[in-house]
């Protein structure tokens, strides 16, 4: 298995509301686009408008913020419902959301908080995993979130935690590379050793983000600046390993223009390209 | 081992940020006692994180909250900053505010309008000293909340747009008018209000600094529609027009002939009946610029659009 059996879009950016009518009058050339799917379910109007003038040209890719997979809540079918109906409409090849919770007690937390690694929360984690699945019915990923803090680690570490709930649910890896980047500064390990111990080969896409530091100097992932060259370099090194895999740009907060955004998408498929080439003269080889 | 209570005590740091001591086993005494369904194990782990590095959480939820708020009310913030200078003599944090408001009317769901809900209530039923100043704040709330809802309500199988271009009436005769129909959008939504806010809050849209020193109690009907490129439009409606409008079943047609009836009865009866059919042409072509009702002909019955989806 490769890039979890998922096609290689090349590299794509976030849709962003900010942006549409700039995408609409000019049409850039991005390989795709990823889109927060709670953020265009049942819409309407001028922006579902533009959004279905989009569509039309472009491959979307849909991301999920609101699952939380980790809850203790009960899975929310209703949501799951209307999702799939919006994965049917936007004709995604797969989707994905965050290995994290975001709800607990009925009461939104609108974070992605992260877990204890815990056998429990594997086990309690993979069966909701298998009703995902089940009512959507396409190739599911989880993405592994920045975390600044380590709920419980004296069970295993986050790789293994990682590794058993992909393996044991057959579930995909959105590695955001970004994320592995900020939690190895953060607790202080060698990011790309944590690549390598997880099941690369189920990963079908890549996130990569840029963040500014705060005022006092802390560092938040706060998706709103160029990527950084260690991530280049870390995505680099990722790319070697695993080949050629999607990958999209994550620009949320003080976003650029397109054509910035655009410029960064081609940055990343240069380096897809490179991987491809070397990758098809191995297999030639 | 308890993954749920594990959750549960994460939720209460984070969200209600109580006060943490720097001393890991101070926070482990703590813990015990705030969370007593924690096993001695999940308490300590939970001590060893440094009470910054939840607060990182509790900071990123908030500016969440507070910028939503900002961005999709952002006359009410606007008048709610004014009236919080008055009322405390201090500057408003949004941040704040934001946090005290999901400690007494928590979000309980990941439907963002829920936080439009308990904004207007919050409003409404916890700050009186603010709702007597500005009485009028919570209205204008659930008005911006019907404005977002309105933006992105999904479309229905007859929208604006897909009506007959309302300029088309300027060429019609008496006739022709009064043999259409029109239906009102499942988006459009009609409310009263106690205070004119459709006028204060134009004046806000073409100018983000254009606060009114006062806004008078005018009891004020309004309607919210989408024009014919999708967008929300907010306009004050007569009582007649008002009360025949917003009770009709939506994308039901009906026919113009009964609109015009209401609107005769609204006009002083000195008015010739030239004088009066201009008048309704005009308000017609007003409600259907703004989306609060499409016009279609006869024909068109059983005919979805297909942009309607
Ligand atoms: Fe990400």
């Amino acid at each position: 298995m490769k890039n979890f059996n998922l096609p290689v879009l090349g590299a794509g950016a976030g849709l962003r509301h900010e942006h549409l009518d700039e995408i609409v009058q000019k049409w850039p050339a991005f390989k795709w686009f990823e889109v927060i799917a709670e953020d265009w379910m049942g819409i309407g109007g001028a922006i579902k408008s533009s959004f279905d003038r989009i569509r039309e040209r472009y491959q979307i890719i849909s991301h999920g913020v609101c699952l939380s997979i980790g809850s203790t809540d009960p899975l929310n079918i209703g949501y799951l419902k209307n999702l799939r109906k919006f994965l049917d409409e936007i004709k995604t090849p797969w989707t994905s959301d965050h290995l994290c919770f975001t709800m607990v007690d009925h009461t939104n937390l609108v974070d992605l908080i992260p877990l204890p690694f815990t056998s429990e929360a594997v086990k309690h984690i993979v069966e909701r995993i298998k009703v995902v699945q089940n009512e959507l019915e396409r190739p599911f990923l989880l993405e592994n979130v920045t975390r600044y803090i380590t709920v419980s680690d004296r069970e295993m570490p986050e790789s293994e935690f990682i590794s058993r709930i992909l393996e044991e649910a057959d579930c995909g890896l959105l590695l955001d590379v970004t994320n592995v980047h900020l939690n190895s500064k953060f607790h202080e390990y060698d990011a790309f050793e944590f690549i390598k111990s997880l099941p690369y080969r189920r990963v079908g896409q890549i996130h990569l983000a840029g963040w500014i530091p705060e005022e006092n100097g802390e560092i938040i992932d706060s998706h709103d600046a160029p990527v950084p060259p260690e991530v280049w370099a870390l995505f680099e090194r990722t790319l070697e390993l695993i080949g050629p895999t999607s990958v999209l740009i994550e620009w949320d907060s003080h976003l650029p223009d397109v054509e910035r955004l655009l410029q960064e998408t081609h940055i990343a498929n240069r380096l897809l390209s490179k991987y491809s080439e070397s990758q098809s003269s191995l297999e030639a080889a | 081992m308890s993954l749920s209570s594990v959750l549960s005590a994460m939720r209460q740091i984070i969200l209600d940020a109580p006060a943490l001591s720097a001393d890991q086993s101070e926070r482990l005494a703590a813990f015990k006692n705030l969370f007593p369904e924690l096993t001695s194990e999940e308490a300590e782990d939970l001590s060893k994180v440094p009470p910054a590095k939840f607060g990182i959480y509790t900071t990123s939820i908030f500016a969440g909250e507070r910028n939503l708020l900002q961005n999709n009310f952002p006359m009410t913030v606007a008048l709610l900053k004014e009236a919080w200078k008055r009322c405390f003599g201090e500057e408003l944090s949004l941040f704040k505010f934001a946090k005290e408001m999901h400690r007494v009317k928590p979000w309980t769901s990941t439907a963002s309008t829920l936080l439009g809900r308990n904004f207007v209530e919050y409003l409404r039923d916890y700050l009186p000293q603010v709702l007597q100043d500005s009485p009028f704040l919570a209205e204008l709330a659930e008005l911006e909340l019907f404005i977002r809802k309105v933006r992105k309500q999904r479309n229905g199988a007859f929208e604006a747009c897909n009506g007959l271009a309302p300029e088309n009436l300027a060429e019609m005769t008496v006739e022709m008018v009064m043999e259409l129909e029109f239906i009102v959008p499942k988006c459009a939504l009609f409310k009263q209000l106690g205070y004119d806010l459709i006028s204060i809050r134009h004046e806000f849209m073409k100018d983000g600094s254009a606060l009114p020193d006062h806004v008078p109690a005018t009891p004020t009907a309004a309607a919210v529609g989408r024009n014919r490129e999708g967008h929300p439009r907010c306009i004050a409606l007569s009582q007649e027009i008002y009360s025949y409008l917003s009770v009709r079943e939506k994308e039901k047609q009906q026919p113009i002939e009964e609109l015009a009836e209401v609107y005769v009865g609204s006009q002083p009866p000195s008015l010739s009946e030239e004088e009066l059919f201009s008048g309704f042409i005009a308000e017609v072509v007003r409600l259907a610029h703004n989306g609060v009702i499409a016009l279609l002909e006869k024909k068109e019955v059983g005919q979805p659009s297909s942009h309607g989806s």
